[in-house]
């Protein structure tokens, strides 16, 4: 898979300090199981965490705990010898197997694309909501060539194509492509003309923010 | 040894103790780690606004997988403290944040860590250690504020905003530029 549009670094950073919201976080581990190049970016950020661990000011645990550690040692069974499991089976491209990504899997207790219930939200558009609170997330399917109303995005939101692609007035959108995006853009998706565009949304609005992200993008949402 | 600010030890030192660990269940080299890095999971966890009598559990928790999972451990893939994040991490989300447990990527860290063996390009390397301290040291006070509350205050880039009085801008961009200086510190191009 050839992926031009990747996350931005500072959402991996949130993913790997595991600050991100879960409907976020969802977009963030779909897009990372496909993209090598965002792996190594969050191993990256991941060792950012190891030396921050280093950096804390201390906070010993109590004696009893350090005590209660060594002799917990004794219990413990020897470790398994036997060789590390095998990696999984390479995926199917998004694109070509019915296979949902693992984090999808997981999240909705199904495996194949053709398991999702679709609704109906207007012609040639067909959405399914996603069971998380923690932020927004869904998944939507356009029709070639349908174009999804102007929106502006009032908080983060991270999309990622799962099938078919878009352009709009930031270039065009192939499968395993994210958009990664803030306050600051207002633009208008239009699926290709040979193919239904599947994506996967997730957005940090719905949260407590203090007033700070005050409405979510009302006009996508609403559709 | 002297540990009280976890600096000037090698981070090659824990790599030989998981390795005694590892071999040979060695009890003097498990306590040296666990002495030097209980205090600071323990630390992240309470910075999280974990309760302390549950944050003490996950720390023996975390430490615990060490003493048993130590041989599938990869000094290639990642620092011992880098691998105690994770798992100190995954924890707190496991426990905590039920609805983010369902979409992180929670399984095993050894075991992913085996997969990534496959791909040479998912190889930090075991230095990274070092660089990244003297790339944290250089970073300018804001952006390492950023840096902290995103990682130990385990706060959203919204919520840094609110609590700084920063736009929600300066604190993403202050952390892409954080993250920009520490890439720049591995000596790779982008």
């Amino acid at each position: 898979m050839n992926v031009e549009h990747h996350l931005q670094a500072e959402t991996l950073a949130a993913y790997a300090a595991g600050s991100l919201p879960a409907a976020m976080a969802l977009v963030v581990a779909c897009h990372t199981e496909a993209c090598a190049h965002c792996r190594k970016e969050l191993r990256h950020a991941e060792a950012l965490g190891g030396q921050m661990l280093e950096r804390l000011p201390v906070k010993p645990v109590s004696t009893s705990a350090r005590e209660a550690m060594l002799s917990m040692l004794d219990n413990q069974p020897e470790p398994a010898t036997s060789p590390r499991p095998a990696p999984a089976a390479q995926q199917a491209p998004l694109n070509e197997g019915v296979l949902l990504p693992r984090a999808l899997k997981n999240l909705l207790q199904i495996d194949h694309y053709n398991q999702l219930k679709w609704r109906k939200l207007a012609p040639g558009i067909e959405k399914v909501e996603l069971p998380l609170t923690e932020g927004r997330s869904f998944m939507l399917r356009i029709g070639a060539g349908l174009a999804m109303p102007v929106h502006t995005h009032k908080g983060s939101e991270l999309t990622l194509i799962m099938q078919g692609g878009y352009h709009d007035a930031l270039g065009s959108f192939n499968v395993g492509d994210i958009a990664d995006l803030d306050g600051s853009v207002e633009h208008q998706p239009m699926a290709f003309e040979d193919e239904a565009c599947i994506c996967l949304a997730g957005m940090d609005g719905g949260l407590k923010f203090r007033g700070l992200i005050p409405t979510l993008m009302k006009p996508f949402i609403g559709l | 040894m002297t540990d009280s600010l976890g600096e000037g030890i090698d981070p090659k030192y824990w790599i030989d103790c998981m390795a005694k660990v590892a071999e040979g269940r060695d009890r003097q080299s498990f306590m040296a780690l666990f002495d030097h890095f209980s205090p600071r999971v323990n630390a992240y966890l309470l910075g999280q606004g974990v309760e302390a009598g549950m944050a003490e559990d996950l720390t023996q928790e975390a430490l615990l997988a060490l003493w048993n999972k130590a041989h599938l451990y990869q000094p290639k893939k990642a620092a011992v403290s880098t691998w105690l994040f994770r798992v100190a991490r995954n924890l707190w989300i496991d426990r905590l944040r039920k609805q983010r447990a369902k979409v992180y990527e929670l399984e095993d860290e050894f075991l992913e860590a085996g997969v990534g063996a496959l791909d040479p390009e998912e190889d930090t390397g075991e230095l990274d250690s070092d660089r990244i301290q003297e790339a944290l040291a250089a970073l300018p006070q804001n952006q390492a504020q950023v840096v902290y509350m995103a990682y130990f205050e385990g706060k959203s880039h919204s919520e840094i905003a609110a609590d700084t009085g920063m736009p929600l801008g300066s604190v993403k961009s202050g952390l892409r530029l954080a993250l920009q200086s520490l890439r720049k510190k591995y000596g790779e191009e982008t």
